[in-house]
């Protein structure tokens, strides 16, 4: 008995001394191994640290300026610059290609002699029923030709000597001067909107005036029942205005220009009604020097409508 | 004992007979039960380990799921209050003395890189002559003069490179010299080079700031507690170098001796760009020049001519000097002014560089710059109402900035309000100021009448506003300054589809003795957009002249220089401060101004 408790306790005591030998020797490998990875982190955050420093050092505005000195064209670079900015509604509907030119319009003066030219069309009429003479603007015949398209892809493949018809779209609208606020012809009452452009209907037939349709007086030219290319409507005075000045089709989406600051805070202190915002519908009135009248159409030189129809390509 | 002699005196020994030897007789001994004294031992060592033990896979057991390491293995020994062991508690191989600063968008302006001294312990040197022959490659000595070292420098440590790179560390450890260490400490870089010198500053060997922002915000960045988060300032790099790129460009074109610019958040008074050239490159910052007491203190490249340099504005001022007539109450924006007879005060002439040269409103006199009718209009306030407003603007002290006092302009103002203090201050010539006191005023003036105070540092949200001015006479100022660049000096600023606002001021520089004959400080100040202004600048030209163009050689005044210049920044950064220009949307003067103070009122 005294034996076996002796046995038993030597045992026990090698038993809990290998036990406590063990969990040091297991503690000690832990140490090393969180030793080696604590060193790992720190020497990690040092290399991330200095990446950080490099990269800044490579994004240094002098460097970038060199490069896109070098390569700016190569990689046809621009500089953002206030003329790099446009509004949505001055760019052409892409893709647009003219098909036709809407015909004269028709005369219903007088109805009988109408309706005989429509039944007879080879009918000879007489001089003093003949339509009107078209007016003799001499570019206006070319610019209604369609130019010639050899290659794929929008804008791409004009051919040499063909009109690119967003060109002249684009002289023909800095053409005219720009619209004033008070309306088409400063010093009247602002017009009734005129005839706002609409997609054009499937087989592209032009679209009629609609009811009661008159041309605006003193504007020297007869506007047939046209569709106008959203560019060269003046602004209705009772639409929102566009920056441009130029009417916008309905259903456009009004993309606003990106005129907010990037810092957003409240804009009003407490207890100050800033002046309000300019609207368009009642425009402050200027001082008698400042409201000099500036028709938009002199009455012997108004440029024509134009009367192209755009359908966008497929 | 006395019966036993009794029984038997003589007889045979009794063979279980023992003589007593002392005391009473031995008691028997009992037989052993229980445990011996080994095993007591024994089981006391096991119970002395089972403790052990049981203890030690408490502690090593994980609580809560997270291991706990020893204090040896995270190394804050001693209560870490040493700076290797705070660097070590952070997980970082060198000890970091200052924090990071970065732009408002999060770009780093200044940062810390490793760095290693190289030394030698001479003792653990083997062959010094190999070791200076192949040092000396690294370390760009000369071998000998290295080798004498090694030799007979006393016995210690020599220093042999500071400030050597990683690499070149790398490579002096891969020759595998006994005795030749590293001791690494974090140097202070700079990334982007020469932008935004005189705000960042720079430090010396001990890392501590020098100037700028660095030493403005010292003790702040050398927080122990801090030092891991970085500092964002309200410098944006893009602005900052478009501005700086622009002035380079204009004091290359006017031929000036220096440029300095600001640009400045109208509401929040956070400076999106300061710029001041000439400059440096904070990474090797020149010591300050030796100059003799008569020579201009602008020589130096360290001089912020922005916010250290004092200057009359000139013509700049009338807007502040209309703004205070208007806050008073006394006039109107349609009070008649004589701009026609010259002022003679106290020996003085006054008269206009080309002025309109007869009865003017107040709108006209702003539009045309007029000294005459200025003066006479600050004559007709009072130096208490001038002074008491430009005091709410804040040109009695100097601006509130994160930068050493120091380094900040002191404001000259009159000590002693005569007539003719009060009509030179009325046009602009009576008080010196820096461009950073214009910006700020300006900016309190035309936010609705919040007080700016100028910062550095990015705000997280606009300061309260402190109303100083009344709103109504904001707006009567934007308008003002919308009608000088629509149709006076201030054309040749103008971009087109941001609505500017602005003044033109050309001062003569103030030199010893009195004012140069030929020297001028060209100055613009514009805002944008002028109904609601978001932002507010500056361009302040030393000594412009107009050497290119069909106005070669004409007088260098400001409209000529430094509108053109302002027209070069305002192209650069409106687009990269999220502005679009808006031509049909621009506000004209008339439409800014309501009818307060009776509209403006000018011959067009």
């Amino acid at each position: 008995m005294r034996r076996a408790l002796t046995l038993l306790t030597a045992l026990a005591l090698m038993l809990a001394a290998s036990y406590a030998h063990r969990v040091k020797i297991e503690t000690r490998e832990l140490e090393k191994r969180v030793g080696a990875m604590t060193a790992e982190v720190k020497q990690r955050r040092a290399a991330v640290a200095t990446l950080n420093a490099e990269w800044a050092y490579l994004n240094r505005p002098e460097r970038l300026l060199r490069l896109a000195a070098v390569y700016g064209e190569e990689m046809e670079l621009k500089p953002r610059r206030p003329d790099a900015f446009a509004h949505l509604d001055e760019i052409p509907i892409p893709g647009g290609r003219l098909i036709s030119r809407a015909p004269a319009p028709l005369d219903l003066s007088d109805l009988d002699a109408a309706i005989m030219g429509a039944l007879n069309p080879e009918a000879p009429v007489s001089a003093a029923e003949a339509p009107p003479a078209e007016p003799a603007f001499p570019d206006y015949e070319e610019v209604v030709t369609e130019p010639e398209f050899v290659g794929e892809g929008v804008g791409e493949g004009w051919a040499e000597g063909a009109l690119d018809p967003y060109a002249a779209a684009l002289v023909e609208s800095q053409a005219l001067p720009p619209p004033t606020r008070s309306g088409p012809v400063a010093g009247t009452a602002p017009q009734a909107a005129p005839f706002a452009f609409q997609p054009p209907m499937a087989g592209g037939q032009p679209q009629a005036a609609p009811q009661g349709y008159a041309p605006p007086p003193g504007a020297g030219f007869s506007p047939t029942p046209a569709v106008y290319a959203p560019a060269y409507a003046p602004a209705p005075a009772s639409a929102p205005p566009s920056p441009t000045g130029y009417a916008l089709p309905p259903g456009a989406v009004i993309v606003p220009a990106p005129g907010g600051s990037p810092v957003a805070y409240p804009s009003a202190p407490a207890g100050f009604a800033p002046p309000a915002p300019y609207n368009g519908a009642a425009p402050t009135p200027l001082p008698a020097a400042m409201s000099a009248p500036q028709p938009v159409f002199a009455p012997d030189q108004a440029p024509p409508p134009r009367i192209e129809i755009w359908e966008p390509l497929p | 004992m006395n019966r036993l002699f009794e029984e038997n005196p003589f007889g045979a020994p009794d063979p279980d007979f023992r003589p007593p030897l002392a005391g009473p007789p031995a008691p028997r001994r009992k037989p052993r039960r229980g445990p011996s004294r080994s095993v007591l031992l024994m089981g006391a060592f096991v119970g002395g380990f089972l403790l052990l033990g049981g203890r030690m896979a408490m502690v090593a057991w994980p609580e809560d799921g997270t291991a706990q390491a020893s204090p040896a293995a995270t190394g804050s020994a001693g209560g870490g209050s040493s700076v290797l062991a705070q660097a070590a508690a952070r997980d970082e191989l060198l000890p970091r003395l200052r924090a990071d600063l970065q732009d408002r968008s999060g770009r780093i302006l200044a940062t810390s890189l490793p760095i290693y001294d190289i030394y030698a312990d001479r003792a653990r040197i083997l062959d010094p002559a190999e070791t200076a022959t192949r040092l000396a490659e690294v370390a760009r000595t000369d071998p000998v003069a290295l080798q004498q070292r090694l030799t007979q420098a006393p016995r210690g440590t020599i220093t042999i490179m500071r400030s050597a790179t990683p690499a070149q560390l790398q490579q002096i450890h891969d020759m595998g010299l006994p005795g030749i260490y590293g001791a690494g400490r974090l140097t202070r870089f700079y990334p982007e080079g020469r932008l935004a010198a005189h705000v960042l500053g720079g430090v010396n060997a001990e890392q501590r700031g020098v100037g700028g922002v660095e030493l403005g915000l010292d003790a702040y960045i050398r927080d122990p507690a801090q030092v891991d988060k970085p500092i964002p300032l309200s410098i944006d790099v893009r602005v900052q170098a478009g501005l700086e790129s622009a002035l380079r460009e204009a004091r290359a074109r006017f031929a000036a001796y220096g440029a300095a610019g600001v640009i400045m958040d109208a509401r929040t008074g956070e400076i999106i760009a300061m710029a001041s050239i000439p400059d440096f490159d904070p990474n090797h910052r020149p010591s300050p020049l030796a100059l003799k007491p008569n020579e201009d203190s602008a020589l130096d490249p360290l001089f912020d001519r922005a916010a250290q340099g004092s200057y009359e504005m000139g013509s700049v001022f009338k807007i502040f000097t209309a703004a205070a007539a208007l806050e008073s109450g006394m006039v109107d924006l349609s009070t008649i002014l004589d701009a026609r007879n010259p002022i003679y005060r106290a020996g003085h002439r006054i008269t206009d560089y080309r002025g309109p040269n007869r009865m003017v409103t107040l709108t006209e006199g702003v539009m045309f710059s007029s000294n005459l009718a200025l003066g006479r209009l600050a004559t007709m306030i009072g130096h208490e109402h001038m002074s008491e407003f430009l005091r709410k603007l804040g040109f009695y002290e100097r601006v509130p900035l994160q930068y050493p006092t120091a380094s900040l302009a002191m404001p000259q103002t009159p000590r002693n309000w005569g007539p003719l203090e009060l009509i030179t201050v009325g046009y602009g010539h009576g008080i010196s100021v820096s461009p950073l006191h214009v910006v700020a005023a300006a900016a309190t003036l035309v936010n609705g009448g919040c007080r700016v105070r100028a910062t550095l540092v990015r705000l997280e949200a606009p300061p309260p506003c402190e109303r100083v001015v009344d709103p109504e006479v904001s707006v009567a100022a934007r308008g003002l300054m919308r009608l000088v660049v629509q149709y006076t000096t201030g054309r040749n600023a103008e971009v087109k589809g941001y609505e500017m606002g602005g003044k033109t001021g050309t001062a003569l520089k103030a030199i010893k003795g009195g004012y140069s004959q030929r020297e001028r400080i060209a100055n613009f100040l514009t805002i944008f957009p002028a109904h609601d202004p978001k932002y507010v600048a500056i361009v302040s030209l030393d000594d412009p002249k107009v050497i290119e163009g069909k106005e070669r050689n004409l007088s260098p005044t400001a409209g000529r220089t430094a509108a053109p210049a302002m027209k070069d920044v305002i192209e650069r950064i409106a687009p990269l401060l999220g502005l679009a220009p808006d031509v049909a949307g621009e506000w004209k003067a008339e439409q800014i101004v309501g009818a307060r103070f009776g509209g403006l009122k000018y011959r067009p």
